[in-house]
Formats: C-alpha cells, sequence, structure tokens
C-alpha cells in the first residue's frame, strides 16, 4: 500500500513543486504587498486580538502578544491548510479528467504550500518575541517539532476532508461551523486553567491545544517541553495521518464519478 | 481479505494509540501543580563557632505547568528537626523567589539561621504556598540536609 505511494512521491516531486508554486503565486497574485501578506497577516491579527482582549475583555495573561500570536498560528495553519486541501480534488478535477496524476499530490500540495505561511508567521512571531523583549534562547530552535506534528494532523484531516467532500458535498459547508467551534474549544485567548472541569476534559483532547502549549512552552518560557507531552502531540499527527492515507486510497478510485 | 485485514490493524492500533494518548494527557494536564526538583550546592551545613547563619545555593526545577514566585505568594523555607528526626520548629524563615517557568530552573541563595545550641541536627528543605500548603504535603521531595553545630 505505501510503496506505490513513495514510489509516486519521488516520480511525481517536481509536479508536487510546481503545484506548490502555482498555489503561493496565486494567492498573492495581483496583491501589491504580495508576500509580504504572510507576515502582516499575523502580525495584524495579533495586534487586534491584543487591543481587544487587553482593554475591553482586561485579559490579564502575561506576555498576551506572544501568548495570542503562538496560539494564532497554529490554528490558522489548521483551518487554512485543511480548508484549502478539503477543496483541492474537487479544484483539481478539470486536470484529473484529463490525465493520469497521482491524487493525494493535490491536498499535499495544498498543505505544504500553506507551510509557508506558517514559517512566516513564526518570522512574525519572532519578530513580536523581540519587540516585547521576551528572552528568546537556543530552545526557540524546538519550534520545527510542533510544526512538524502540526503538519502531519492537518495532513491526514486534509485528506479525509477532501475524499468526503467529493462524496457528500454539504461538507464543505459543514467544516466551516466545525472549524469555529474547534476554535473557541482551543485556547488561543483563554488559559486552561479557567475552564470548568467538563469543559477542560474536551479541550485538552483537542490535538491543537497540545501543540498550541507546546509552542508556549518553547517560545513565552524558552522551556524544553517534556517528553510526555512530544508524544501526546504527535499521536494524532500519526493516527490521522494513517486514516487519512486509508480513506483517500480506499475512495480514490470513485473520484472521477462523483466529479 | 487483506483489505479488511489491514482495517482491523489499523483500528486496534488506532484504539491502542488512543489508549495512550488519554494515559498521557491526563498525566501531563492533570499532574500536580506542586511539582519542583529541589537540591543544594551542599550535603551538609556545619556552623563554625562564630557563625550566626549559613547561606547555601538552593536549585530549584519547576516540573510544574506553573510559574514559580513570591509575587505568587510561593516561598523556599525549611523545618528544623533534632538528630532524631523529633521536629523543633516547622516554620522557619521564607525565602523569596522570583520567577521560575515552567520546566526551567533557577538558583537560590537560602540563608539558614544557626540553632541556639551546639549539636547535631537534620533540616528539610521545603516550599510553601503561603496560606495554602507546604509542597511536600502535597507529595513532592522535600530537600533533607544533616547539619552540624559546633
Amino acid at each position: 500500500m505505501v510503496i506505490p505511494y513513495v514510489r509516486g512521491f519521488f516520480k511525481y516531486r517536481s509536479l508536487l513543486i510546481e503545484f506548490v508554486e502555482r498555489d503561493i503565486k496565486t494567492r498573492y497574485r495581483r496583491s501589491i504587498l504580495g508576500l509580504l501578506w504572510t507576515l502582516l497577516n499575523p502580525l495584524l491579527t495579533m495586534t487586534v486580538m491584543t487591543v481587544v482582549f487587553s482593554t475591553l475583555f482586561r485579559s490579564n495573561i502575561e506576555n498576551f502578544p506572544v501568548y495570542i500570536l503562538s496560539g494564532y498560528t497554529i490554528y490558522n495553519f489548521f483551518s487554512e491548510s485543511t480548508n484549502s486541501a478539503m477543496n483541492s480534488v474537487i479544484g483539481g478535477s478539470s486536470l484529473i479528467k484529463k490525465v493520469y496524476i497521482p491524487k493525494y499530490l493535490f491536498p499535499l500540495s495544498k498543505v505544504l504550500s500553506t507551510v509557508v505561511n506558517l514559517i512566516a508567521s513564526f518570522i512574525a512571531l519572532l519578530l513580536v518575541m523581540l519587540f516585547t523583549k521576551t528572552t528568546v534562547t537556543a530552545n526557540v530552535l524546538l519550534i520545527i517539532f510542533p510544526m512538524l506534528y502540526l503538519f502531519l494532523f492537518s495532513l491526514g484531516i486534509g485528506m479525509i476532508l477532501s475524499s468526503l467532500a467529493l462524496f457528500f458535498r454539504d461538507i464543505i459547508h459543514l467544516y466551516g461551523v466545525l472549524l469555529t467551534l474547534w476554535m473557541y474549544l482551543t485556547p488561543l485567548f483563554y488559559p486552561l486553567e479557567i475552564l470548568p472541569a467538563w469543559t477542560k476534559v474536551i479541550v485538552q483532547i483537542n490535538p491543537l491545544t497540545s501543540i498550541i502549549e507546546y509552542t508556549r512552552l518553547i517560545t513565552l518560557y524558552g522551556a524544553i517541553p517534556p517528553l510526555e507531552l512530544n508524544l501526546i502531540c504527535m499521536i494524532p499527527g500519526v493516527i490521522s495521518c494513517a486514516f487519512g492515507l486509508w480513506i483517500f486510497y480506499n475512495t480514490q478510485d470513485k473520484f472521477i464519478l462523483h466529479m | 481479505m487483506k483489505k479488511k485485514l489491514i482495517t482491523l490493524v489499523l483500528i486496534i492500533a488506532s484504539v491502542g494509540l488512543l489508549y495512550v494518548y488519554n494515559t498521557f494527557i491526563n498525566r501531563y494536564y492533570n499532574s500536580s501543580y506542586y511539582n519542583v526538583e529541589i537540591t543544594a550546592d551542599v550535603s551538609e551545613v556545619v556552623f563554625e563557632n562564630s557563625d550566626t547563619g549559613r547561606t547555601i545555593n538552593i536549585q530549584l526545577n519547576n516540573n510544574s505547568r506553573r510559574i514559580l514566585s513570591s509575587e505568587n505568594n510561593v516561598y523556599l523555607s525549611y523545618h528544623l528537626l533534632d538528630s532524631n528526626e523529633n521536629l523543633i520548629e516547622y516554620d522557619m524563615p521564607r525565602t523569596s523567589l522570583s520567577k521560575i517557568n515552567p520546566f526551567n530552573d533557577s538558583i537560590f541563595p537560602m540563608n539558614i539561621s544557626r540553632p541556639s545550641q551546639s549539636g547535631e541536627y537534620i533540616i528539610v528543605i521545603d516550599l510553601v504556598e503561603e496560606g495554602v500548603c507546604w509542597f511536600s504535603d502535597k507529595g513532592n521531595e522535600t530537600l533533607v540536609l544533616r547539619t552540624l553545630v559546633q
């Protein structure tokens, strides 16, 4: 099952790169600031959220700009990558009908192109850390680990969604609602400790919570996250990727009938 | 048949991983806030005749998810026992702590007062959340130092 995918991946990797480049170029085509928006977007969102939560809601979380931006960056990547992966096969239907291309390249390229935004957001986060005089230690390089866990998790969910969306188009609309719920169940602008016990259980199970926790330990506190937190972040990624590949593999032959 | 077998293996493996996931989630998020490793740069404290007090360096490794600081009412202190481990004084002077972030460590100089009479003593280094509890009452390990007063 896996070997043809690996072979196909190497055979079609130039096409994959082409897809990723095309995605990035199309995203910022005709905009004056272009790729600079990848930096500006998280910075502006962080500014809005910091103003709203520190003046209107009077949040007393220490170093709120870094706190909010570290969470927002993770959630935003997940939301953006899964959303674009979900529509990727439907969007590529004209190409799929004409020539043979491994179909998994579509969701994979969408998630990979969003990684560019994620990297830019982390640069923005680093700038905010320097601006807010947060102690920046060498441990900040560990950021590669939450990025990897998040990539795996998002890719798996993206592949599941891209298959399901072909068979049930309603999922495209439903997923928007689900993402809103998911956002509130992710501790982006509130600490876990303020939640009542029953909500806390749900929020803790949410894989994004642990990935954000990991990112905050590195950025806010310059800490080396414990091994068990690495496992907590890794397991959902592995499961979602395995299921994503499995569902995609078992449904891809029927894609053409639903395009 | 092969497809069904792979699906079954995938489901069983996922259930197993989810069980491990849940165990780690509980361990990580519900672990005690009172989880600090205490070490010192000496294994025993000796008071010479002229000493009125001794300063030792205490290293605190904050293994919890919260920030430890005297601003949050957490202080370093100790209990004084005689050589037979009978309690002499439970509440000894406090040492203020500057901020220790989660999963970080820091070293604090701690002043130990000289006991009034010469002899052998035991001091038990502990942390206290003022008005709440001693960390040792919540299961956190203390640091025991043999003390000799000449």
